[in-house]
């Protein structure tokens, strides 16, 4: 028992240490970028069930943020980073999202030229580019 | 009258529903096609003799010390859906009171696998995420059950389990009810049902968005009540009821979590005279797929 408690010992101060450099930051929409907003969003594994099904997506630029994924539990949003030129399928996405086990709600795609289209938790345009 | 409020407490709770406890990764994965592995190891045991809630001498030194290091699995079909195992290797030793001598037995060796198949129902809205679950499980007998001191009492056994839990962006609560009904195996031998709760209240103080990592912080309280085994079991059950309540730390980066839990012996009571269970320890670290 006691060497059960200091293999844990050990194992917390290595996880706080590395949790000590750690920062969070303020996610600023960019262009070619979609925001969603998806509900049920708590912890570290939503985050690791998002990433997977949203990854496998083509448009999706995984040489920006984790796998081109961003998650930001408190908010509820998720933001993906897209090709330049490619067109997010937003019914592939919304199931990518379903299927990681949670609801989207609306997504915000902001285009290449900062135009900005919004779709309905159905998959429908309700707000034309502007 | 500790005892027959306890008593009545769990045949409450029995009457309700049942279980079969919840691994690490009963909170993860939740998406399709995911899985995951953990290892777990839990100690327990003392060389506090108890006969029914209080402590008596023990001029044999008797004493029974169990470690179980778990190797526990989960496959999701999606998140309503999904199958469990849960293999232990068990190291356990006890001095026993054989004809008036404290005679010391000890065995080491794969113990009972279990099998089972959590079904879910989530909801989400907004920040808050909940779930009504309900398990069917089978322990069946992988592990040994000859020698004098068996791991297994080599019976094929059923555990029901109705659970719920709530959890937000800061706080998470379970609740966790089950039963395990023991079937005779082999030797006559015959562990006692057993049905238990298990209450978590927990609050998430950290989380980094961008390198995924965190931390969670429980308490929990664990209530168990054990029907006697019969008198041909040699395995380490026992009978009687116990409350163990202590703190939980979860620590968790991407798709690894790490879980640390103390259980103080905070009420117990034997049905004969028996080892305490003493305090438990319980270290986990799992990964998902």
């Amino acid at each position: 028992m006691k060497d059960a408690f200091r293999l844990s010992l050990i194992i917390c101060v290595f996880l706080f240490a590395s949790l000590s450099n750690a920062q969070n930051h303020k996610q600023t929409p960019a262009a070619n970028e979609a925001i969603f907003k998806v509900h049920g969003i708590v912890c570290s594994f939503c985050s690791v069930g998002l990433q997977k099904k949203l990854f496998q997506l083509p448009s999706i630029d995984p040489s920006k943020y984790k796998k081109g994924v961003h998650v930001e539990i408190e908010k509820q949003k998720v933001t993906i980073a897209l090709k330049p030129d490619a067109k997010l399928n937003v019914k592939a996405a919304y199931e990518a999202i379903k299927s990681g086990g949670y609801e989207p709600i609306n997504v915000t795609i902001i285009g290449k030229n900062g135009a900005i289209t919004i779709y309905n938790a159905d998959g429908e345009l309700c707000t034309a580019t502007y | 009258m500790h005892r027959y409020l306890l008593t009545i407490f769990c045949l409450c709770m029995t009457a309700q529903a049942a279980n079969a406890y919840p691994p690490v990764m009963g909170m993860a994965p939740r998406w399709e096609d995911g899985y995951g592995f953990q290892i777990r190891h839990e100690s327990y045991g003392s060389d506090t003799l108890m006969n029914s809630d209080s402590e008596i001498a023990n001029p044999l030194d008797l004493k029974r010390y169990v470690h179980k290091t778990w190797l526990e699995g989960v496959y999701n079909f999606d998140r309503a859906k999904r199958v469990t195992f849960k293999l232990p290797n068990v190291n356990q030793s006890h001095t026993k009171n054989i004809g008036g001598v404290g005679v010391k037995q000890d065995n080491q060796g794969l113990g009972d696998l279990i099998v089972g198949l959590p079904l879910k129902y989530y909801t989400n809205q907004g920040n808050i995420t909940q779930n009504f679950g309900f398990t069917p499980s089978l322990r069946l007998p992988t592990g040994s059950s000859s020698g004098d001191f068996p791991i297994s009492d080599g019976s094929t056994d059923l555990g029901l389990s109705v659970s719920h839990s709530y959890e937000s962006v800061k706080w998470y609560t379970l609740v966790y009810l089950f039963t395990w009904i023991n079937t005779e195996g082999e030797r006559g031998m015959r562990e006692g049902n057993e049905y238990g709760l298990d209450l978590n209240f927990g609050y998430h103080p950290y989380h980094n968005n961008d390198t995924n990592t965190g931390i969670f912080v429980m308490w929990d309280v664990t209530a168990r009540y054990n029907n006697d085994p019969n008198i041909a079991t040699l395995t380490t059950a026992t009978g009687g009821s116990r409350i163990q309540t202590g703190p939980i730390v979860v620590l968790y980066k991407d798709n690894i979590m790490f879980r640390s839990e103390y259980k103080y012996p905070l009420y117990e009571t034997t049905s004969n005279i028996s080892n305490s269970r003493g305090h438990e320890f319980n270290i986990g670290i799992g990964i998902t797929f």
